[in-house]
């Protein structure tokens, strides 16, 4: 299909706001009379409360109200398990853990009662190693809980055993990754305001406003989630880490107790050792090969660390367990999960959703299985690879495909089998592919309405032929919405430079589940075209009633309603809205296809899913261990691209922050302590980190997105880690990094184990 | 906390009593201060005394002022001849915002076991000057740092400059900085070499260690195996061991204190070659 | 608390405050609205609260605001606004260096400095000189590719 604006490279909608300073993120948003709110934080990983005395706080000249368990009733909440409160009731689980909150006139007065407030804590063993957690004798982080197991699954699919007992070859590798943080520059903050009559604002930097109302505000404050009047604010980056946003519970609770407004804003530590990062998990594989390269069979472990709460843990773990097995054809598979709690930061979603762990195991797995089948890495992958048509062992369906050319471009473009002829010498490279969805049926059932996985979208044109689309999902910077007025624009022929997407607002927008899984471009962009197309109609129709030519014979260009045989015959597009007397709107709503998976977790989660190949080339620095990536090669199949220049920046963002999460990243916990708590102690890529990056798309077409689209932003992260160690493997004859982050130090154990 | 800007050195001395502490480019202590690390109960301004910015040749030895920026560092032309170990850690001192604030004499008076700038002042036998309202004293740079974050001078002095030896046409040299990322790091190991050959013979030799004990120092147990010595492969691995022998490092979120005491060896050894332009088996 | 009344000017407009002697030059910009100068570590570790102290980019979190006093301050806003945009600004833009925008204002007043200072930078200048300021959504090479870009549009500019 011959396209005008998809496919050709525009900024973002709201970048001349952004470069000039000009954009209002949460903590620069005036709110007259606001009050400050901080929360006290239990300095202890695992301790019982045993006294909590606020009174010295409450008299405090300019404290408005101090909450606590003393004066909020127990609801807990949690999308998966209800094992999380507003407060710590009986025990605080980890160093982080909100004990009190406080809203006072300044943030001085607030620190100051934060000071005033006396705890008394009996300090508990510390559950810290999710191994030790299961032991029969461990500490409960949860009294309820036994053998602090939050979830367990194991599955059997196809004739496993047969499989291996049949295989020429069988190999097993182990693999850990790290507590990571989305360590986005903004650190997170809410504000909310309590009106008379019981209604509460809330402004925040939040991935999804519709669903942070059901999963936590209404059951937490025991109130309905149409109570909650949500409005989003500019992410100043969220990548998963904005959707479960405890500081939007804190400052509307705060402002009902206190009937006032109330800011609160996170420092970066708080951020640091209080939200909910990445992960980290524990995995074992084994699989089961012919001599040709042909996978027979897998088996997976996995040991995953929930935390002191569950949040969507649960999910990740069924997300990493199963992922891989879909990207290649797997004939027979094993899956075991075990979540597990401990007394550090609850861990949770960032971009990839699980798939980063799973595909750094099993894509350095394969690289492990290739070198000792004497195959290239290339090539097994070329021969296993899932395609169009494919139905997969746990039932997805491939609705399109790429991923072997994607492959096949990064060989090329790195001269792959002339630098895979060399290595060994301190220079290599390694590559990994991965598969993900666009849009999760899961998540709709866990925090969505119904089974639907629904958007939907207005268009509304005004009498100056200005554009406005309202859509339920989120912005998080990405460039989201602007892939929705890039669509809106390319249906309607109106200029892009007319339209405006507003952040999302409960109070008046369409229901949209918001930014994760991929989902806003196939799910959100089918939504807005359909609305698009139906603006489009309408627009017609009143033209053809104003110019009394039929509305088939009319068409819309740059702006204008032309007669298509009489182009001369003209009318603005604000014109006719102008005629009409009232804005022309048109709706849409679209619902994701695929399944909810049932019981054995089998089934196909969503509409369609994307792919992408990551290469790196690194030299290795064999005596100190220091890893120089000389740069980085990818191929991705988001099918069609929409905005070509966002797309670009999805891919080399997640490229570089790939590579930072794999290389330098780690929240560090030591006995429940956490280490990285700033960014000189937490390292992310810096600007001389970087990378060169080349890379291209491969355009699968898919059949059920807008355009062909489907979702970028997690193939553009997943495979990196393990093409890195790969790379690392090949440049220094062996070193295979188990355990993340890759340390100079770890790469210079590995060197040495692989000498052995 | 009171706040105090003194317009001459003179007035800084006077104001230098009751918990005072000197604040010039404050990369350090405004953070410190912030997040109530140090509570300090008067900051006397110094950033604009002039007088101690300054980086100047005098009697055949180079004195940094106090107040010279590691920018500063960079843009001079007798630092990158003179003392290439010193320009080569401005460039890898954190990054260009704090490079233009942070001052040598503040990245000493921090006192911190990492401080990027202490390795190669140490090499080229840096001496501090100190003031106060009692006088003048001069320090040796080996003698300035005592503990963890603790230096000898009081707290009512205040450093004016920093003196070094130039590198000379003798002085062969070297600097790395193991660091877990490319900027804004600190870090794991920092390691600065000067050999002052006399011919094939090291007449003098100079070898420091950052970031792998309370404090940075001179090895000198490494130093004593090339002095007065035709430095070959023997002796270079003599250094590299007494180097390694001599770090006291400890575990942390950036690196355990095994890998950091390893690299002390392997760091010397390589610096050591690649300061007599000897063959590398692995380039730094 | 002792309040020290300082004079700045900042993006050309004189302002008189009271400050507290260790409010941080970061916070009390912000007190007075100029929130396009950003708070996120408060250490220096970031960048996104650069700004030009009499024409020289530091971090506003890292010096007492009473420092400051009778200083020139530019902010992003000094260096170019919606409708006069520099052309770092507008190269950022064009080739896609800004997506969540919340380093953007750091990245500006650096690379304008950059610029100033070096017409014609490598990447590797570049690099160097946006080292400061930390970038989670673009990878940086947009980035780059923009103040590049910029640097070619300033100096065409100049020979025109």
């Amino acid at each position: 299909m011959s396209t005008r604006v998809v496919g050709q490279p525009h900024p973002i909608i709201d970048a001349v706001e952004k470069v000039s300073g000009a954009t209002i993120f949460i903590n620069d948003l005036e709110l007259p009379g606001a009050l400050t709110g901080l929360a006290l934080r239990s300095p202890h990983p695992h301790a019982r409360i045993l006294n909590l005395d606020t009174s010295a706080a409450e008299r405090l000249a300019g404290v408005a109200v101090v909450l606590s368990k003393n004066n909020t009733p127990n609801a807990p909440f949690g999308i998966n398990h209800k094992d999380e409160a507003a407060f710590c009731r009986e025990k605080a689980r980890y160093v982080g853990d909100e004990v009190a909150a406080v809203a006072a006139a300044d943030e001085e007065t607030a620190r100051e009662a934060l000071s005033l407030i006396r705890v008394d804590y009996e300090v508990l063993p510390t559950v810290a190693d999710p191994f030790a957690a299961q032991e029969p004798n461990a500490p409960l982080v949860h009294d309820s809980v036994t053998g602090n197991i939050a979830n367990e699954f194991h599955i059997k699919r196809g004739e496993i055993d047969e499989a291996f007992d049949a295989a020429d070859a069988a190999f097993a590798d182990e693999f850990h990754t790290h507590l990571a943080h989305q360590a986005y520059i903004e650190p997170t903050g809410c504000a909310a305001q309590w009106h008379p009559g019981g209604k509460i604002s809330v402004w925040g930097c939040l991935q999804s406003v519709f669903l942070i109302r059901t999963f936590m505000l209404g059951p937490a404050m025991g109130m309905s989630p149409d109570d909650f009047r949500v409005t989003q604010t500019k992410p100043g980056g969220a990548f998963g880490g904005k959707l479960d946003v405890k500081a939007a519970l804190m400052a509307a609770m705060l402002s009902r107790a206190a009937e006032k407004p109330v800011r609160f804003m996170m420092s970066l530590e708080e951020d640091l050792i209080a939200m909910r990062p990445r992960m980290p998990v524990h995995i074992s594989l084994e699989s089961a090969w012919k001599r040709d390269g042909t996978l027979a069979g897998k088996r997976v472990r996995i040991v995953a660390e929930n935390g002191a709460y569950s949040s969507l843990s649960p999910a990740i773990m069924s997300s990493i367990a199963l992922r891989t097995d879909n990207l290649y054809k797997t004939p027979a598979a094993e899956i075991q999960g075990k979540l597990v709690y401990t007394n550090i930061i609850p861990s949770g979603q960032m971009r990839g959703f699980g798939n980063v762990q799973a595909t750094y195991a099993w894509e350095s797995h394969l690289d492990n299985v290739a070198d000792s089948l004497g195959l290239d890495p290339a090539e097994l992958r070329l021969k296993n690879y899932t395609e169009k048509g494919d139905v997969s062992l746990h039932g997805w369906k491939i609705a399109s495909c790429a991923v072997a050319d994607a492959t096949r471009y990064v060989v090329e473009e790195m001269d792959w089998k002339a630098k895979r002829a060399r290595g060994g010498k301190g220079r290599g490279v390694g590559l990994a592919s991965c598969i993900h969805v666009s849009g999760n049926k899961g998540f709709s059932v866990e925090l969505g309405p119904d089974d639907t996985d629904p958007s939907s979208g207005v268009v509304r044109v005004d009498e100056e032929g200005k554009v406005e689309i309202w859509s339920g999902e989120s912005d998080l910077g990405q460039g989201a919405t602007s892939v929705m007025a890039y669509i809106a624009s390319e249906v309607m022929g109106i200029p892009v430079e007319r339209f405006r997407v507003p952040p999302t607002d409960t109070g008046y927008m369409p229901f949209g589940m918001g930014a994760f899984a991929s989902r806003i471009t196939l799910i959100g962009g089918n939504a807005v075209k359909l609305a698009a197309e139906d603006a489009r109609r309408n627009l017609l129709d009143a033209a053809a009633e104003f110019m009394e030519i039929p509305a088939d014979e009319l068409e819309i260009v740059e702006g204008e309603v032309r007669a298509k045989a009489l182009p001369e015959r003209k009318m603005s597009v604000g014109e006719v809205v102008r005629r009409a007397g009232s804005v022309i709107e048109g709706n849409g709503k679209w619902l994701a296809g695929g399944d909810v998976l049932d019981k054995e977790k089998y089934g196909n989660p969503s509409t369609t899913y994307s792919f992408s190949t990551h290469g790196a080339e690194v030299e290795v620095d064999m005596e100190t261990g220091v890893v120089t990536i000389l740069g980085i090669c990818c191929g991705h199949d988001p099918g069609r691209v929409i905005n070509r220049l966002g797309a670009e920046g999805q891919v080399e963002g997640g490229a570089v922050q790939g590579m930072s999460f794999a290389m330098m990243e780690g929240l560090a916990p030591l006995e429940g302590h956490l280490r990285g708590k700033n960014f000189h102690d937490y390292l992310i890529a810096t600007s001389m980190d970087a990378p060169p990056i080349e890379h291209d798309f491969f355009e699968s077409m898919d059949p059920y997105g807008p355009y062909g689209a489907k979702g970028l932003a997690e193939v553009a992260i997943n495979p990196i880690t393990a093409a890195i160690c790969n790379a690392i493997y090949h440049a220094t004859g062996g070193a295979r990094i188990r355990t993340l982050p890759v340390s100079p130090e770890r790469v210079l154990e590995a060197i040495e184990e692989a000498r052995k | 906390m009171e706040f105090l800007r003194a317009a001459s050195v003179d007035e800084a001395l006077a104001a230098a009593r009751d918990g005072a502490a000197f604040v010039a480019g404050g990369t350090n202590l405004v953070p410190d201060v912030l997040f109530g690390r140090k509570k300090i109960a008067r900051a006397v301004d110094i950033s604009r005394l002039d007088e101690l910015r300054f980086i100047e040749e005098a009697d055949g030895k180079i004195r940094i002022g106090a107040l010279a920026s590691v920018t500063d560092l960079l843009e001079s032309e007798l630092i990158r001849t003179a003392a290439s170990p010193l320009y080569e850690s401005a460039l890898e001192f954190a990054g260009p915002l704090v490079r233009n604030r942070a001052s040598v004499a503040g990245n000493l008076m921090d006192a911190s076991p990492a401080a990027d700038l202490a390795p190669p002042l140490l090499v080229q036998d840096a001496v501090v000057e100190l003031a106060s309202a009692e006088g003048e004293r001069a320090l040796p740079l080996s003698e300035f740092f005592l503990d963890y974050r603790k230096t000898a001078v009081r707290p009512e002095e205040l450093m004016k400059a920093i003196v070094i030896e130039p590198l000379g046409q003798e002085g062969r040299c070297a600097y790395y900085k193991l660091q877990l990322r490319r900027a804004m790091a600190i870090a794991v190991v920092g390691v600065a070499v000067v050999l002052r050959m006399k011919g094939s013979v090291c007449a003098e030799a100079a070898i420091s260690l950052g970031a792998v004990a309370a404090v940075p120092y001179r090895a000198q147990a490494a130093e004593a195996c090339l002095c007065g010595k035709e430095i070959g492969v023997a002796e270079i691995e003599a250094a590299a061991e007494a180097a390694e022998d001599s770090a006291r490092p400890i575990d942390d979120v950036r690196a355990s204190a095994a890998y950091r005491k390893k690299m002390c060896g392997v760091l010397v050894r390589r610096l050591l070659k690649k300061a007599l332009g000897m063959p590398q088996p692995v380039a730094v | 608390m002792s309040a020290y009344k300082i004079n700045l000017c900042v993006n050309g407009k004189d302002e008189t405050l009271d400050v507290q002697g260790d409010e941080t030059l970061l916070r009390a910009l912000r007190r007075i609205g100029y929130v396009e100068v950003k708070l996120s570590c408060e250490g220096g570790d970031c960048g996104a609260c650069a700004v030009l102290l009499d024409g020289v980019a530091v971090n506003a979190c890292l010096m007492f605001a009473a420092q400051a006093d009778g200083s020139e301050i530019t902010t992003v806003r000094g260096i170019g606004t919606e409708d006069d945009l520099h052309p770092v600004q507008e190269q950022l833009i064009e080739k896609g260096g800004v997506q969540c925008g919340f380093c953007t204002p750091g990245i500006v007043v650096s690379a304008k400095v950059l610029l100033d200072e070096n017409p014609e930078p490598t990447r590797e200048d570049i690099q160097r000189g946006l080292a400061g300021n930390l970038c989670r959504c673009t990878g940086y090479k947009k980035i780059f590719e923009a103040v590049s870009a910029a640097a070619r549009q300033v100096n065409e500019g100049d020979g025109s």
